[in-house]
């Protein structure tokens, strides 16, 4: 969607929050009458800005030596050096020491900030936003909120002198007004499908929550101890029910007398070329989209926000009793889990063959239970049970044994084993050898 | 033992078919609850040998019976007669008395009789040395008497023994399904908390394709079915994560199709591996490849001629196989034996060269140095040059009184191979001329001919052969719901992922994010590090586990579930903790 219009008729900040709500990435462009700005975004977050007609290296001294961090002489004195360096100014300043990376950072982040505090301020301009895959901004840099910057820029252009009327003042009182309209509350923020009708307002949660309660009787400071929201998020909200044109100021000083035009909440078409673009699409899409999803399919949608947890619990479940499953996720691998199973048991069969042919080694025979092992520390208590926990039994005879699953579970294998053909444990084996005797025959040369 | 006659041969073709029944035993053919005994020796052993193994088993009853009396002088003195008995028949090592003596040693530790359990780990180091049984023993002995560094020691030594012995193979194993494993559990929970993230947008998307034609409650259901129905299918959870991965796909952003690609492409790859892994360790575990190593490194265990034997059964035919049985034969000092199988196996080879100089060893041996020259020669004169051949046939020259024969066949040795020829010279060897076990450069082509003998069994042994198809499919069809729900979303609202307000959340939900970052990342749009940051949850969750998924390694005393396990916890803690302090710093922000 190309957002482009006149800030006569569309409010920079709602711009900027709808830029923020849909994460665009891109840059946007606001022409004054003395300069031109480009705000970059990334995936709805300002990361960098920049003035055509105003020198980046003043800025950034500006800046600099306003947080402390480097005095204008010294900063002159270093940007005097750096053009013969070839090098980028902000490079060659942490390059020399003259201030860390971390504080330069803050320090960017701030003139982004002022910049886009003088931009608030005007009333008059062009805008355009260039979307964009990617744009460049400083690696490193804390990228900046919209919803804080606008807080922010709220609370510094209240003390300005004449802009009393468009933001709120603590010590007012403000109550709502009854222009007629229907209002209606959007809890996730307005965004270009959010359906226009002249006769209904939409507000926030939060726009919600002071509406209720002005009373014009409490000033806006304790409203906003009353609410809950704290301080930035009440004003701000004061300030979005001040443009939209819901609530009035009374108290100290009244509003002015003539009616004031109602500023749109939204960016709202007004009979220009440039606002029907944003209206046409708007629309369109507000044709296209479902009044309201079944309750059935909300509740679908809320509870796909618990998946990853319960998914994280099913799978830990399943690895826990066998990883085969997971290891052999498609259908048709039965084969495979099966033989990874079987594999599994018979390792298992493996470790109790040793630890038997070691006891029988000790004592002569085998032992008359896997417990034997157990007591002979021979076998670990997990490797005398089967992988999928059930218990293993050892039935022993004279020169064999036998492995099995315990008796009454449905036994797929075993195994049995011997001291046959054990040179060590087959004391028979060499029997042969007792029964040859006689006088051994030497032949002498 | 002759191969010849048809009686013979059937008595053959049957052994063979109860070797390979014995030798499937381990390949998991679906064995009955019951099997047969294994069978006794079928393996030729002279007097002399035999003499020798029964000297072994009494000298073994003699040192148990010493230890247990403290006896140490008998007790060392029996070990000595193991030592030379065990170089009488051409062996180093008796792994099955280690672990009796291993044994021992717990049980004297568990009585408090400390002195003892050493002595008798001593002797477990001298009958078999390097076992990690042995350095775990002596952790838990260490761990009884007390002394922690000791035990952890110890404990380190056998972890370092057992990544350096046979055992590493399947170590090694479980290790790869381990990682495998961690990359697919990570790659689901990607999918998952997409899915929380987009869910809504995607029921939307899907809502308003079918509600126009059908009712609201209809399309709902209808919704609820397509997205909850592949749970009923078998492997549900596989063909539920398929398609919500194909749905999600339209609203991921590139990193994170990326990373969808990445999971697919798993599904494929892991049983693949899986099954590769598992024949490879199955073939390891068998016993033929259980006698090839034992051979290879020296080590004569219990049942070693019984499985010796299972080869010969299953490959009688083999040249590599028949060279393996005639080098053990050699090596026990049945000359007889050995010469007649090196005969039959320079049948087959013709210019085996370690074949030729053992027959002409053989010869040497009984001072018919014409015939030993002959075979010498044959070897000399092969394709590949052989300093060893030049050396024994400077020999056979010697002997037979042809020094200046000697003098150039010496020469000609030397320039082939002269500080090999330097090392035989300096090395004391009562054959004089050089013999050599050529059957342990051949464990390739054994593993090969076993594997083709055993080929028909495959059916039983089973695989991801069927399913490497369905998962192939399943990825195509994915990438065709995909592409779909795509076109249909492009008619559809944009609706952008909603996103919580930070401030609005509740303390649980604000840790939870912290605890695990992947959240917040899905949500910005990230791939590749989200999924890292799941991956480094799922290793540390399944750690415990990471050594024996490929079966537990045959190895008294193993701890490497406890290692892996604590190793888990100390990763945890030091993750969570990390990721605390910076929730507590977010918190004050």
């Amino acid at each position: 969607m190309a957002l482009e219009g006149d800030l006569a008729l569309f409010r920079l900040p709602d711009i900027l929050q709808i830029i923020a709500q849909q994460r665009k990435t891109g840059i946007l462009t606001v022409q004054g009458k003395s300069d031109i700005l480009a705000v970059s975004f990334q995936v709805g977050e300002i990361v960098a800005a920049d003035a055509l007609n105003q020198s980046f290296d003043e800025l950034l001294g500006e800046v600099l030596a306003r947080r402390g961090s480097l005095s204008r002489e010294r900063f002159a004195e270093l940007a005097e050096r750096q053009h013969g360096t070839g090098e980028r100014l902000v490079d060659y300043l942490v390059d020399i020491r003259a201030i860390g990376r971390d504080e330069l950072l803050e320090s960017l982040r701030d003139l982004t900030y002022r910049l886009l505090l003088e931009v608030l301020r005007w009333r008059e301009g062009q805008f355009k936003f260039y979307g964009g895959e990617e744009v460049a901004y400083e690696e490193g840099i804390r990228p900046l909120r919209v919803e804080d910057v606008l807080m922010r820029a709220l609370r510094e252009l209240a003390n300005e002198p004449g802009r009393v009327d468009a933001v709120p003042h603590g010590f007012l009182t403000y109550l709502p007004t009854a222009d007629g309209r229907a209002i209606r509350s959007i809890p996730n923020g307005f965004d270009e499908s959010t359906p226009l009708e002249p006769e209904v307002a939409w507000i926030t949660s939060d726009e919600r929550a002071i509406l209720e309660r002005l009373d014009g009787r409490t000033v806006a400071e304790a409203v906003a101890r009353n609410s809950g929201l704290g301080e930035d998020r009440t004003f701000y909200a004061l300030y979005r029910l001040l443009q939209a044109g819901l609530v009035r100021p009374v108290g100290d000083r009244e509003a002015p007398a003539e009616p004031s035009r109602r500023p749109a909440a939204l960016p709202r078409p007004a009979g220009r070329v440039e606002a029907l673009r944003v209206e046409r699409e708007v629309v369109e899409a507000a044709h296209l989209a479902p009044a309201t999803p079944h309750p059935l399919a909300l509740a679908l949608a809320r509870a796909a926000r618990l998946l990853p947890f319960a998914l994280a619990a099913v799978l830990a479940f399943v690895i826990a009793r066998s990883p085969a499953p997971v290891l052999f996720p498609a259908p048709a691998a039965d084969g495979g889990r099966e033989a990874y199973e079987r594999l599994r048991r018979l390792e298992r069969f493996g470790l109790i063959d040793q630890a038997a042919r070691t006891f029988h080694l000790l004592e002569g025979r085998y032992p008359v239970g896997i417990e034997e092992l157990l007591a002979r520390d021979l076998l670990s208590r997990r490797a005398s049970v089967d992988p999928r926990g059930s218990e293993l039994v050892l039935r022993s005879e004279v020169d064999a044994y036998q492995i099995v699953l315990s008796s009454g579970a449905a036994s797929p294998s075993g195994l049995r084993e011997g001291v046959f053909g054990n040179f060590l444990l087959d004391h028979r084996l060499f029997s042969g050898l007792e029964e040859e005797g006689g006088v051994p025959l030497v032949l002498v040369d | 033992m002759t191969s010849s006659g048809s009686a013979t041969s059937r008595a053959a073709a049957s052994f063979r078919r109860a070797a390979l029944g014995a030798a499937l035993a381990l390949l998991a053919a679906a064995p009955s609850a019951a099997q047969s005994p294994v069978t006794p020796i079928e393996f030729e052993l002279s007097r002399s040998v035999q003499q020798t193994l029964v000297r072994v088993q009494e000298l073994w009853l003699q040192w148990v019976g010493a230890t247990l009396q403290d006896n140490r002088a008998r007790a060392d003195e029996a070990l000595r007669g193991l030592t030379v008995a065990a170089r009488e028949i051409g062996f180093a090592h008796f792994p099955d008395l280690a672990l009796g003596a291993v044994a021992q040693a717990r049980q004297s530790a568990a009585s408090n009789n400390f002195e003892r359990a050493r002595r008798q780990l001593a002797a477990a180091e001298v009958l078999d040395p390097g076992r990690p049984d042995t350095a775990f023993a002596e952790a838990a002995v260490a761990h009884a008497e007390g002394s922690w560094f000791r035990a952890a020691w110890a404990t380190a030594r056998a972890l370092s023994r057992a990544l350096g012995g046979p055992e590493r193979q399947q170590i090694f194993s479980s290790v790869v399904l381990w990682s495998l494993l961690v990359l697919l559990v990570a790659s689901a929970l990607f999918v998952g908390f997409l899915a929380a993230n987009h869910g809504r947008s995607v029921v939307r998307v899907l809502s308003s394709a079918l509600s126009p034609p059908l009712p609201s409650w209809a399309a709902a259901g209808l919704v609820a079915f397509l997205v909850l129905g592949p749970l009923a299918l078998p492997s549900g959870l596989y063909w539920a994560l398929m398609l919500a991965s194909a749905l999600l796909w339209t609203f991921a952003t590139k990193s994170q199709r990326a990373v969808l690609v990445v999971g697919w492409l798993l599904t494929l790859a892991t049983p693949w591996a899986t099954d590769v892994l598992q024949r490879q360790l199955s073939l390891a575990h068998s016993p033929p490849m259980r006698a090839f190593a034992a051979f290879e490194q020296g080590r004569l265990y219990g049942g070693f001629f019984s499985d010796l034997h299972v080869l010969r059964t299953a490959l009688p035919e083999v040249p590599a196989a028949l060279e393996l049985v005639a080098d053990v034969h050699r090596t026990l000092g049945q000359w007889e034996l050995a010469r007649s199988i090196y005969r039959r196996t320079l049948y087959d080879e013709p210019e085996n060269i370690p074949v030729l100089l053992n027959l002409g060893a053989y010869h040497f041996r009984k001072g018919a140095y014409a015939a030993a020259n002959g075979y010498f020669e044959r070897a000399a004169h092969s394709p590949h040059p052989s300093a060893a051949a030049w050396y024994n046939l400077s020999l056979g020259y010697s002997d037979a009184y042809m020094f200046d024969e000697s003098r150039n066949a010496l020469t000609e040795a030397r320039r082939i191979d002269g500080a090999a020829v330097d090392v035989w010279i300096a090395t004391a060897n009562p054959d004089r001329v050089l013999t050599f076990n050529g059957s342990l450069g051949r464990g390739k082509t054994l593993r090969e001919e076993l594997v083709t003998a055993w080929q028909g069994d495959r059916a039983a042994i089973g695989g991801p052969g069927d399913s490497r198809w369905m998962g192939i499919a399943a990825v195509v069809a994915a990438l065709a719901v995909a592409l779909g729900f795509g076109l249909l979303r492009k008619r559809a609202i944009q609706a952008p992922a909603p996103r919580e307000e930070a401030q609005g959340r509740s303390a649980v939900v604000r840790w939870t994010r912290r605890m695990v970052p992947a959240i917040d990342g899905i949500e910005a749009g990230s791939g590749p590090l989200a999924w890292s940051n799941l991956v480094l949850l799922c290793a540390l969750g399944l750690l415990p586990q990471s050594f024996e998924l490929a079966g537990d390694p045959p190895v008294a005393g193993w701890s490497g579930r406890a290692i892996a396990t604590a190793l888990a916890a100390l990763g945890m803690a030091t993750y969570l903790t990390i990721r605390i302090r910076s929730g507590w710093r977010g918190e004050e922000e």
